[in-house]
């Protein structure tokens, strides 16, 4: 151990306030993310549930990695298999090459991270832009994500209005995060009209069906995958789960543990290219692709190290925020891709040699392991990566020689401490220039523990025997309080009020028909299938536009969804019931007409009715209006998608 | 119970009960160890020392797996007889639980044994305003925070306060302690401070813990004013 990563957590912790900062801002996520997951009385089942599904990936990894190519390449997908990460990042320069584009958008995907896409391909000559809001930040700030889902968390709002004006995106002075939000969102729009590849990670591979999962807040992902004709997704294949349904329990798990939602905003499924819109057959333009770069980057041989069940990670980054370590130096001390346990866990076995520190920074307190949503037991294989570095390195640990001897001989410890203290003249001042003495004082900060006159054991052997007199009656015990018992789930609810509830609470909002119209405006549009369906209510809408410009002058379009899902507030919205994927992310208002009747009740029973029904080539559940907490944790609507989103019921 | 009965059962010998003293509170808390005796005596039983200096779990901890395993066969080997050991410490009942090789003997953390055989009130006061620190140990290995709790509410005059973020770790953490000593001396301020911030009409004036390993670390960063108890200290005053 050189003790270089103890070097730079200590310069961290020599900027107080950037510390203070950085764990107020991480507390509060925390808390979030703690209160979201008390309302799930189911918490413990689905963990276990999907620490199972994801232990069965890695059995069957290989064979799955095989279905899931087939069944996207069924459904036109492109699978493109990389060993490493200079091959992925070969890989994607000649899509681009061969699409003919230079200006890309890329929605968060730590793989790419993994990788060092971004400066590979500006290299070669190409803008890459990160549009997700905190990467749109740290890319402006020049420097790496610091946390896996929040990534410009150690930013201030005022670093962030200063970083805005001088890129001209703003005022110098500004700092109100619905402001500097705003901004964003304006310059990264005609970013987005003018990209010719949009880059995702995936957060879930569908073997079963040969589908991306994509989740997102923002709406960022979908607008950079329906814009540009190319859509290229780079992710690990450790990324696979076997069917759709293992959908549900993992979406629970990833929402509420990354911060307390029910639901993320956009859950998209893309299942091969989506085909070409109005407006480029009108223009003859190329047909759309989907690319799907399954990267290994040393997952496979991760499996034999004490990192395997690492690769269940949903990179939800609750270890992350509840560590007290990475709450008090950031992401970035760690000089390593993926900061904090999860970071640790993985980083001797991806990161090689140059990560061994790593496992050393871990008080091994165990709170990753209990926070985490699949039941990784980080502090567990923080422990045994140290044993393994140790074997490997045959590194001793920084414990005084002969202590051990000691130890293993209770006589020969007592003998030596009783002299240690009768001589302590000599002993102390010779213990006090002890390395392990002198760190444990830390220059003063803290201070050595007064050595008692008399050992315990010494005491006890001395001590004369205790009264022996009667036995007193064992006083009468009392059971331990039992543990509070979780309140159940929620009586029977009615549906409707249930979807009204989670709606609300991710931001959007149920209205009737009736109060529909005065909710829309005068600039109000449909799409065709909207407009049908409003015509059999006597309402007449104009068409919407298809040209994503016109698109994005839009205030309000009414579109269709096919059904609600009443526990996650969500609606269930196939895309080719559009004209264009656009024309549902770019208006700022966007309301959904879904029938009535159609309500399942959870995710379990929605997958389970997309399992019957088929997955059409892209569609999301949406939850809500568009949203980011990118800056200081607060929370704006409209970060790249509507404002607002009105859900009625017909 | 019929005094015919009580009678009977005070000619009984008092079952003795083998309590484990890991090394650093024999060498640098001794007086937890000597609380922790006499007040399982004054509870009825007879206490046996073993052998045993220490689990193993330092070695363990820092990746010396040889080492550990040397050093937790004199500890199995001092135990051989025995089918229940107290661990006067949340850690390394924890650890010794989860890496049990003598599959005879049950590991028994300290408060866990204490709430079992204790009065539903302890007989003496003792006015104290005391911040309770559970380790992430007794908190989530051998999961014992609650028994320690339980057993501080059954003395009359204490004050038992806690910290706004129970579940953080205090810093110590065996050789991350020295390996990594600015932030663990980070941890432990943050961790005193939030033990003894301002709380209306209550003022702090000590720190009552089932681990001396942490108590040993808060105390080195903590404020000379506050006094520092094992709660095993704290229950052998309110038992007398």
């Amino acid at each position: 151990m050189t003790g270089a990563l103890a070097h730079e957590f200590s310069k961290v912790l020599k900027r107080p306030e950037f510390v203070a900062f950085l764990d107020r801002a991480l507390d509060y996520k925390y808390r979030r993310a703690e209160a979201g997951i008390a309302l799930v009385p189911e918490w413990q089942t689905w963990r276990e549930q999907a620490s199972r599904l994801k232990a069965r990936v890695r059995e069957r990894l290989d064979e799955l990695v095989v279905e899931f190519s087939e069944n996207a390449r069924a459904a036109g997908a492109i699978v493109h298999h990389v060993a490493d990460a200079e091959a992925a990042n070969q890989t994607v320069l000649d899509l681009c090459r061969h699409a003919g584009a230079t200006k890309l958008v890329k929605s968060k995907s730590m793989t790419t991270e993994e990788c060092g896409l971004n400066p590979f391909l500006e290299a070669h000559g190409l803008r890459i832009t990160d549009t997700d809001l905190g990467e749109r930040i740290v890319q402006l700030f020049g420097e790496p994500p610091s946390h896996i889902v929040t990534p410009a968390i150690h930013r201030t709002r005022r670093e962030i209005g200063d970083l805005f004006a001088a890129h001209d995106m703003i005022e110098p002075g500004i700092d109100d995060p619905d402001l500097l939000t705003a901004a964003a969102r304006k310059s990264l729009r005609s970013l987005f009209l003018e990209a010719e590849l949009g880059l995702t990670g995936a957060n879930f591979l569908v073997a079963e069906t040969g589908t991306a999962v994509v989740v997102e807040n923002e709406c960022n992902s979908l607008l950079g995958t329906s814009i540009p004709r190319v859509h290229v997704v780079v992710a690990g294949i450790e990324k696979i789960v076997e069917k759709t349904a293992d959908l549900s329990t993992f979406l629970s798990l990833l929402a509420r543990s990354a911060t307390g939602q029910r639901l993320t905003t956009y859950t998209s499924h893309y299942t091969g290219p989506q085909p070409r819109t109005p407006e480029e057959s009108d223009r003859g333009a190329g047909d759309r692709e989907l690319h799907i770069v399954l990267v290994d980057n040393g997952r496979r041989r991760l499996r034999s190290t004490p990192a395997s069940e690492a690769l269940a990670c949903i990179r939800c980054g609750a270890c992350l925020t509840a560590c007290p370590v990475f709450r008090r130096v950031g992401g970035h001390a760690y000089d390593w891709v993926i900061p904090g346990p999860i970071g640790v866990v993985l980083g001797p076995g991806l990161g090689g040699p140059g990560q061994y520190e790593l496992p050393g920074a871990s008080s091994l307190c165990g709170l990753c392991s209990e926070v985490c949503p699949v039941h990784i037991d980080l502090a567990g294989h923080i422990h045994e990566w140290r044993t393994e570095l140790a074997a490997r390195t045959g590194k001793a640990p920084a414990l005084p020689v002969g202590l051990r001897t000691l130890l293993c001989h209770p006589w020969l410890w007592d003998v030596t401490m009783r002299w240690a203290r009768r001589l302590s003249v000599v002993t102390a001042p010779i213990l006090r220039r002890h390395g392990l003495v002198r760190k444990w004082t830390a220059g003063g900060q803290r201070r050595l523990p007064e050595v008692p006159a008399q050992s315990f054991r010494s005491w006890w052997k001395t001590r004369p025997s205790p009264p022996a007199g009667e036995r007193e009656p064992a006083p009468a015990a009392r059971p331990a309080s039992a543990a509070a018992v979780e309140a159940a789930p929620a009586p029977e609810t009615a549906l409707e009020d249930l979807f009204a509830e989670a709606l609300a609470e991710a931001g959007g909002r149920t209205v009737k028909l009736s109060e529909l119209i005065p909710a829309l405006g005068s600039g109000a549009v449909a799409t065709r299938r909207a407009r049908e369906v409003l015509a059999e209510h006597d309402i007449e809408l104009a068409p919407a536009p298809i040209d994503d410009h016109e698109l994005a002058e839009v205030d309000c379009l009414v579109a269709v969804g096919h059904w609600r899902i009443a526990r996650g507030g969500a609606v269930w919205v196939d895309f080719a019931d559009a004209e264009s994927r656009t024309q549902l992310l770019l208006p700022e208002t966007l309301v959904l007409l879904v029938p009535e009747a159609e309500i399942v009740f959870d995710l379990p029973e929605h997958y389970e009715r997309v399992r019957r029904e088929g997955l059409p080539t892209c569609a999301t559940l949406i939850t809500g209006p568009s949203k980011t907490a990118d800056i200081e944790g607060t929370l704006v609507f409209g970060a790249h998608g509507p404002r607002a989103l009105l859900v009625c019921p017909l | 119970m019929s005094r015919r009965q009580r009678t009977t059962e005070a000619a009984l010998p008092r079952p003795i009960i083998p309590v484990f003293v890991p090394c650093f509170i024999d060498q640098l808390w001794p007086a937890a160890g000597r609380a922790a005796v006499e007040l399982i005596e004054a509870l009825g039983f007879s206490v046996q020392v073993p052998g045993a200096v220490c689990c193993g779990q330092l070695y363990s901890n820092s990746g010396a797996e040889p080492d550990a395993r040397l050093v937790r066969r004199q500890f199995e080997r001092a135990l051989t007889d025995r089918y229940e050991v107290v661990v006067l410490s949340a850690s390394c009942a924890g650890y010794l639980h989860a890496t049990r090789q003598h599959d005879g003997l049950r590991i028994v953390e300290f408060c866990d044994w204490v709430l079992r055989h204790a009065p539903a009130r302890f007989p003496t006061r003792v006015e104290r305003t005391c911040a309770l620190h559970s380790s992430c140990s007794a908190l989530r290995t051998t999961h014992t925070a609650g028994q320690a709790r339980e057993l501080l509410a059954r003395v009359d005059g204490l004050r038992v306060v806690e910290p706004e973020r129970p579940e953080e770790c205090c810093g110590f953490g065996g050789t991350f302690a020295t390996s990594f000593a600015d932030l663990s001396v980070k941890m432990g301020q943050d961790k005193v401070a939030d033990l003894v911030r301002e709380r209306a009409g209550q003022d702090v004036d000590s720190v009552v813990s089932a681990d001396c390993s942490c108590l040993l670390h808060l105390r080195g960063v903590g404020p000379e004013r506050l006094a520092w108890f094992h709660i095993a200290e704290l229950l052998n005053l309110a038992i007398r």
